[in-house]
């Protein structure tokens, strides 16, 4: 069994698409109420990171994650990797890096979501712009398949 | 128990903490340029040694201790690390992630920068000691709070 985690800046937009696609709870064209339907979508309180959900099961048994890492997934991949053989962790892991799916209208969104008075516009203007990002994010959870 | 010192590149303030933990440096006094310079890894790490975990010793209790370079994560990288860590392993207490950032002054950001990044390493590395060791009882105090509270 391997762990999946999806990675994005805050863990609740494009990564959060792609681990629901990846474990069938969205299909590769949702609506917009389906995108807000999501549990966790835009669930941040703030712009902190390390936030983490834990989606479900794909159909092949995989634990699938979602994970906010701001803009240095790099570091985190390469960190987390020698962390694995510090303490000798031999499960599988898997990184996916969504972050680049996440349009600039959905980071305006994102900060919006932290104002009162726009906070369920904002929610669903990332929702709206996520829908049209959703090809793509498709195809990054697709090419988990062939590599 | 395993500490992780971290920083912007591990090359200044995370060597410095640790080599301070490790007692490879002496906490009540400003260590010399020759001390300092001849810690592993201070200024000497680039910009893909980013995200490294890197061994630095065993301290006098046994403990592992080791640097990385976290770039602008600032704080986020423990929790990041943390939440990494509960779901590659189901707990989170196996390491203690120290951020020495804090402790940065604007010698050390500039030092840094001039040596690390721009390559001028002769300027730069006469800035970043300077920079080490105006905040060099800052780091000492930082890592034996780490030291007594294991």
């Amino acid at each position: 069994m391997t762990k999946i985690i999806f990675l994005d800046q805050l863990g609740c937009y494009a990564s959060l698409l792609a681990a629901s696609y990846r474990t069938g709870k969205i299909g590769a064209r949702p609506s917009v109420r389906e995108i807000l339907g999501l549990r966790g979508f835009a669930s941040h309180r703030d712009l902190s990171l390390g936030y983490s959900i834990y989606l479900g099961l794909d159909s092949e048994g995989n634990q699938v994650y979602t994970m906010g890492t701001g803009g240095e997934v790099k570091v985190i991949e390469v960190s987390a990797s020698d962390i694995n053989k510090i303490l000798g962790i031999r499960s599988s892991l898997r990184f996916v890096d969504v972050s680049s799916c996440n349009p600039v209208a959905v980071r305006v969104c994102s900060y919006l979501r932290l104002v009162g008075p726009l906070n369920k516009w904002a929610r669903y203007g990332a929702a709206f712009f996520l829908r049209a990002a959703m090809p793509r994010i498709s195809r990054e959870v697709e090419r988990i398949e062939q590599e | 128990m395993k500490f992780i010192y971290n920083c912007y590149g591990a090359a200044h303030s995370s060597v410095t903490a640790a080599g301070l933990h490790l007692d490879l440096l002496p906490p009540e006094r400003p260590a010399s340029n020759q001390e300092l310079l001849s810690l592993p890894y201070y200024d000497a790490t680039t910009d893909p040694d980013h995200g490294r975990v890197r061994f630095m010793g065993f301290d006098a209790g046994g403990n592992e201790v080791y640097i990385t370079g976290k770039r602008n994560l600032g704080s986020s990288y423990g929790k990041i690390m943390r939440a990494y860590l509960r779901i590659a392993t189901g707990r989170d207490d196996q390491i203690v992630f120290i951020n020495t950032m804090p402790y940065v002054n604007i010698f050390m950001v500039i030092g840094g920068f001039l040596s690390r990044r721009l390559g001028f390493n002769r300027l730069g590395r006469y800035i970043i000691l300077c920079g080490t060791r105006i905040s060099y009882r800052k780091f000492a105090m930082l890592a034996h709070q780490v030291k007594t509270m294991n």
